[in-house]
């Protein structure tokens, strides 16, 4: 509620000191055309009051400018120093007149501006003001000049000169209100007009709310029960002047004796200020109660952080920027090995590592500057020991209720373990690839070993055979007549085996060729190097019908002379199983699946049963008699080899007697 | 083995094979001078007259017929010399061997072989390549003198 009215009230303040100064200017002003005009209700009001003194008016007018000059804090300097100036007169008006009371010294002060007839009212000398107005001058302009003066403890100077002011003016007002005319049984004291006391009044009040952040209007806008019973006060002055009137009033008017208004007096004030301290006693009270519980709460959930910062499981700690540990918790002191005392006596520096400081730099300037609002990173930590520790920081900044950056909060998990498992499995992964590469190696080794004694063996095997099939030719060439029919047909058998023998030698040299000639892919014509293929199988299609019919067949990347031993092999196949039929029907096409393109060479022949189907790509695996289909057997595994070379695939899908279908892609 | 003009130098490590190339060119009444070696080195002492051929006669043969694998110094190095070397370039060489080995026969053909020839595993098919290869290079095709 008050927190709301604050901006009015400070406003409000900040208003009255200048126009409180007007007042005592306007007042002046009027004060002294009555004195040049001779006007005597301008001087004095009423009869029966003493004349306000030519002196008096000017400064009263002079201190009002002062007041308004100074009342702004950040005012220009030429304005401030003009406003000391002013004030200065001020008070030296006031002490030139005491001192003329106190030493009976004339200089004329008093007639300088206007000349006063001796014997007006309350007036000891013509035209000096009374002791009380003199004093407040000097007050005042005392309190004007000492506005900068701000103790921290006490009220500032300038307030509390301001309420004497006040009292002084205050009780001369009453005096004359109340008819007592105190001043006036003394004749060799001018009394302060009523006229005066009043822009006394307004300037004292101008002075106490000057300085509006220190000491009374500060007070004033407490927002606790200091400032509750401040504002209570003032009001205090209307009511107790009342009752006093009223006491008064009363005594004169004859309703009761002197004795008995006093005491009714005493008994309403007592009344009244027993009033306003129980008010008092009841908002201190609450306000007090409030704060104990406030305390209780704040307690209890600082015991709460303090547990939660304690006993976390992970290192934590706040730093200053710049480093400083302000505050470590017990799991981050065992985590680097040092005390939590110790922590306190260093940096974030001391802990990290060197080469991780460049890098942790940049990313806390940020947090600091509200950049961003954190960051995680790894870093390594360096124990009392010396020992690195590998953690997982995350780095956040904590504010102060304004806003303003107060301290890091840096969350440290040790993360050796993890780091450490890491390892293990990035040393764990490096030698699987090494035994991998030493695997693969020695079986590349032993499968070049067994090309290679493949290759000389089937090479050295030709040479014999050669022999037995030529020695036998010349012997069946040269002696046909000396030898009997059962040797020439024995020997026939021995020709047949060894030409066998020799195919089979050529297919295995094949075999082992592809495993070992370099693989050039180029972009070929599958539907050309398939019907070069076919072309090149006339002589065992002879006296027969055999149809080809090629679909769609897109180009591959492929080496050239592999593909067309592919299709030569398949084809061939295809030739040599539909035999049978009377019209052999070979289909080359080409299909996608899977998003892969498949070249399929299928017949109408004899077909297999699919049971077998493995074993139809394994060298020397023959499904059909010799006798029926003639063959070594390699021809599949060629074709195996030969398209898993290049990435592929291959598959048979057949059924006996329904002819067969071999499926291969090519990577 | 001083034999005063030889038409043909056969480097054969196998005797059946010597047997049977001979068989195949008597047949075919393709030459009457054949000497044979049995290694890479008689081949080249044969050639530069050196060691056991010191005083064999002038001439060089028409035609050699060489195997790849010998001892000692196999074909590709005969060849290599015998290409490389200015009193026997010009002499046709035919390798004939049992090897189908591509980077043999680029070799070969690097070396500037003549012929490079698969002795087939068949009689007859080794039959008809004798006869063929005798025929080119014995009577058609004409060196310089």
């Amino acid at each position: 509620m008050l927190s709301s009215l604050r901006p009015r009230i400070e406003a409000l303040f900040a208003a009255i000191p200048i126009v409180a100064g007007a007042f005592a200017v306007v007042s002046g002003a009027l004060v002294l055309m009555g004195w040049f005009l001779k006007v005597p209700f301008l001087t004095s009001l009423s009869p029966d009051w003493g004349s306000v003194k030519a002196n008096t008016a000017l400064g009263l007018g002079l201190a009002g400018v002062a007041l308004i000059l100074l009342s702004r804090e950040s005012s220009s300097r030429r304005r401030r120093w003009t406003g000391y100036a002013v004030a200065g007169v001020v008070a030296l008006v006031g002490a030139i007149t005491l001192l003329e009371y106190i030493t009976g010294w004339d200089p004329g002060f008093d007639q300088l501006l206007v000349t006063e007839p001796p014997g007006a009212p309350g007036t000891s000398a013509p035209g000096r003001m009374a002791p009380a107005t003199a004093l407040s001058f000097l007050l005042v302009g005392s309190a004007l000049l000492l506005r900068r003066v701000l103790p921290r403890r006490w009220i500032p100077p300038t307030q509390s000169i301001a309420l004497v002011t006040f009292l002084l003016s205050l009780f001369a007002l009453l005096s004359h209100l109340f008819g007592l005319a105190y001043y006036g049984q003394h004749p060799s004291f001018t009394t302060m007009a009523p006229p005066t006391a009043v822009p006394f009044l307004a300037l004292a009040v101008g002075l106490l709310l000057m300085q509006a952040n220190h000491g009374v209007p500060a007070m004033l806008v407490d927002t606790g029960p200091a400032g509750w019973m401040a504002r209570r006060v003032p009001l205090l002055i209307p009511v107790l002047l009342l009752v006093a009137w009223l006491r008064l009033l009363g005594e004169r008017m004859g309703f009761y004796a002197l004795d008995v208004g006093i005491a009714g007096l005493i008994s309403m004030s007592v009344a009244i200020l027993s009033t306003l301290g129980w008010m008092a006693c009841k908002s201190l009270l609450r306000a007090d109660t409030d704060r104990r519980l406030a305390d209780l709460a704040r307690l209890a959930s600082e015991e709460g952080f303090r547990a939660t910062f304690e006993q976390a499981a992970i290192g934590i700690m706040h730093v200053r920027q710049g480093g400083a540990v302000v505050r470590a918790n017990r799991v981050l002191g065992e985590l680097l090995g040092y005390s939590s005392e110790e922590l306190l006596q260093m940096t974030t520096l001391d802990l990290l590592h060197p080469d991780d400081m460049d890098a942790a730099l940049e990313p806390a300037r940020q947090v600091y500057e509200g950049e961003r609002a954190s960051y995680s990173t790894e870093k390594r930590y360096v124990r009392k020991d010396g020992s690195i520790v590998p953690v997982h920081l995350t780095l956040s900044l904590a504010r102060t209720e304004d806003g303003e950056p107060d301290y890091f909060v840096e969350i440290v998990e040790d993360i050796s373990q993890r780091k450490a498992a890491e390892e293990e499995i990035r040393k764990l992964n490096a030698n699987l690839e090494q035994r991998v590469l030493e695997r693969t190696t020695e079986l590349q080794q032993a499968n070049q070993e067994l090309e290679a004694f493949t290759y000389s063996v089937s090479h050295d095997l030709r040479a014999p055979v050669r022999a037995i099939n030529g020695f036998t030719k010349i012997i069946l060439e040269d002696y046909p007549s000396e030898l009997p029919d059962e040797v020439v047909r024995y020997l026939g058998l021995v020709t047949n085996s060894g030409e066998y023998m020799g195919r089979l030698i050529d297919d295995l040299l094949a075999l082992s060729r592809i495993g070992r000639a370099p693989l050039r892919k180029q972009r070929v014509s599958v539907a050309e190097i398939a019907a070069r293929a076919f072309e090149s199988l006339h002589e065992a299609c002879e006296g027969r019908s055999v149809r080809l019919r090629m679909g769609d067949l897109p180009d591959v990347q492929a080496e050239p002379t592999m593909l067309y031993q592919v299709f030569e092999n398949l084809l061939s196949n295809a030739v040599k199983f539909t035999r049978g039929r009377e019209e052999a029907i070979i289909r080359v096409d080409a299909r996608q699946e899977n998003g892969k393109t498949l070249y399929a060479v299928s017949d109408n022949g004899a077909g297999f049963d699919m049971k077998y189907a493995n074993k139809l790509f394994q060298p020397f695996q023959r499904l059909h008699s010799a006798n029926d289909f003639p063959g070594t057997g390699v021809g599949l595994a060629i074709v195996r080899r030969i398209v898993a070379r290049h990435g592929g695939t291959v598959r048979a899908e057949s059924a006996v007697g329904e002819g067969a279908t071999f499926l291969f892609s090519l990577g | 083995m001083s034999a005063s003009f030889v038409e043909i130098l056969m480097v054969e490590d196998n005797a059946n094979d010597v047997e049977l190339t001979l068989h195949a060119l008597r047949r075919n009444r393709i030459a009457n001078s054949i000497h044979v070696v049995g290694d890479g080195e008689e081949a080249l002492d044969f050639l530069f007259r050196r060691g056991a051929y010191a005083d064999r006669g002038d001439g060089v043969p028409r035609v050699i017929l060489l195997d790849l694998k010998l001892p000692k110094v196999d074909g590709l190095e005969v060849l290599r010399i015998v290409k490389g070397d200015e009193r026997t370039k010009l002499i046709p060489v035919v390798v004939l061997t049992s090897s189908r080995e591509e980077k043999d026969i680029i070799e070969s053909y690097r070396l500037n072989v003549n012929s490079y020839i698969v002795k087939p595993v068949d009689f007859e098919q080794f039959t008809d390549s004798v006869r063929q290869l005798g025929l080119y290079w014995m009577l058609t095709n004409q060196t310089p003198s």
